[in-house]
């Protein structure tokens, strides 16, 4: 009995160790789905002049994870346009984000005073350069991932198997 | 939706409430919303233009505003904006004036909007029945100048003359094609007229009237072929083509009386004789009123 409440206690330490690795690597996979996402807002902005409820509509669709989230909540939003400004709703939507870093939010926010106000080449040019900090943004929390998401882990087995020790 | 409420959904919604807020028939009479940084919302009626009170307007209600009425889409209706105007649901238009963002001379966008016009679309369906009967010589539709001062209701004479040829109501059925450069006569939204042009009307919109009217004379064989406000020797020359084409012409221009014949512009068309009837508005206080001319050669 003792000995199976201290594999408990043991595994358990783990789990979190190794959960707290897998949500850095969830932070870094969350900001390639938008930086893929944006680099698709980009592309649709400089060849199409399609509206900006058509553009995420289709963006929709051809996103996913994070993205897909954040364009459907555009989507909905910008169906109530007369309601509340754009703006608005894409402040929601990236507030709505799951697994994004504040840091990741503060860089995104911006966007939603362009998108829809400028000319296409203006708002590419912000798309760009929200995805270029974005980039080095995921960059450093690649290495971070890779770096402290073994320590959680080792932290987290280490931790197990010292209160194991402990408790027998 | 009303004509009016259409309209004025484009506005935020605390001016729109404060639209909507005039009585119903004041809602039918009102011609345009102005509004100017600095000064409350006006509307524009028949005998002039009345401040609605409410509080002053500020940069942001005029920028909400462009972004509900271009669905947050600028960069969609730049060619549009480039010319100071916005067409949008129901054929309603926007008007705009701001600090210009120039390019090369040209210019590319507005920034810092100061004022905004809402001139709301509407029609009178019926307006070019009466006329019709004096624009027919032998059973045929002549070519027809309307010719008037701005704001008479060229623009809606013209439309309702299209719709009566277009659907043959009060003449045989013919087949028109409409050069429509700002898209005040049909008012196209997502492919669609807003404003009725008769089911046998082709509208091509946004492009030099002179350019389109050679466009539908290739593509559209039309038997009939309208243009709004003939401004520029192309237009002239356009229409002229049309006529040896064999196309009835229907077309508008500012000006009345003498005015017609002193303008080498129009002068150019009347010696031409490419019209064979030029319609004269005037206003009265049962509305307007129309008279049917056949033009004298210069």
């Amino acid at each position: 009995m003792k000995l199976w409440g201290a594999a408990l206690t043991a595994v358990g330490c783990a789990a979190l160790g190794i959960r707290r690795g897998q949500d850095l690597k969830q932070g870094v996979d969350t900001l390639n789905q938008l930086l893929q996402g944006l680099a698709l807002l980009e592309h649709e902005l400089r060849l199409q002049e399609a509206s900006l409820p058509v553009l995420m509509e289709r963006l929709r669709e051809r996103s996913y994870g994070a993205a897909r989230q954040l364009f459907t909540d555009c989507v909905t939003g910008l169906a109530r346009l007369d309601e509340r400004p754009f703006a608005r709703t894409w402040e929601a939507a990236v507030a709505n984000l799951n697994g994004l870093c504040p840091e990741g939010r503060e860089l995104l926010f911006p966007l939603g005073q362009c998108l829809g106000r400028y000319d296409a080449a203006a708002q590419c040019q912000a798309v760009k350069e929200v995805c270029r900090q974005l980039e080095q943004l995921r960059r450093e929390k690649w290495m971070d991932s890779r770096r402290l998401g073994r320590v959680y882990q080792m932290m987290g087995l280490a931790g197990g198997v010292f209160l194991m020790i402990l408790l027998l | 939706m009303r004509e009016f409420e259409q309209a004025a959904a484009v506005l935020p919604p605390e001016l729109r409430q404060q639209a909507l807020a005039l009585p119903a028939q004041e809602r039918e009479r009102a011609e345009e919303l102005r509004l100017r940084c600095g000064w409350p919302m006006a509307a524009v009626f028949p005998e002039g233009e009345i401040l609605l009170g409410g509080r002053k307007i500020v940069l942001q209600d005029l920028e909400l505003l462009l972004e509900i009425a271009s669905r947050a889409s600028v960069h969609a209706v730049l060619a549009q904006l480039r010319e100071g105007y916005l067409t949008i649901e129901g054929g309603h238009r926007l008007g705009l004036c701001g600090t210009a963002v120039l390019e090369n001379g040209q210019m590319r966008n507005l920034r810092s909007l100061s004022s905004v016009s809402i001139r709301i679309a509407r029609q009178h369906p019926g307006a070019a029945l009466p006329l019709l009967s004096g624009l027919m010589e032998g059973g045929r539709l002549c070519s027809t100048l309307i010719a008037a001062p701005p704001g008479m209701g060229k623009t809606t004479l013209l439309r309702d003359l299209v719709r009566c040829i277009s659907d043959g109501d009060g003449t045989p059925p013919l087949r028109v094609g409409l050069a429509d450069e700002r898209g005040e006569v049909a008012a196209l939204y997502g492919g669609v007229p807003q404003l009725r042009v008769g089911r046998r009307t082709d509208v091509i919109e946004g492009c030099p009237k002179a350019q389109g009217a050679m466009l539908l004379l290739r593509a559209m064989n039309p038997q009939v072929l309208a243009m709004d406000e003939i401004t520029a020797p192309e237009d002239v020359a356009a229409l002229l083509t049309a006529a040896g084409c064999g196309a009835v012409l229907l077309a508008t221009a500012h000006g009345e009386g003498d005015e017609l014949t002193r303008r080498p512009l129009y002068r150019r068309m009347l010696e031409e004789r490419i019209f064979q009837r030029v319609v004269s508005i005037q206003r009265t206080e049962q509305g307007r009123s129309y008279t049917v001319d056949a033009p004298e050669p210069c």
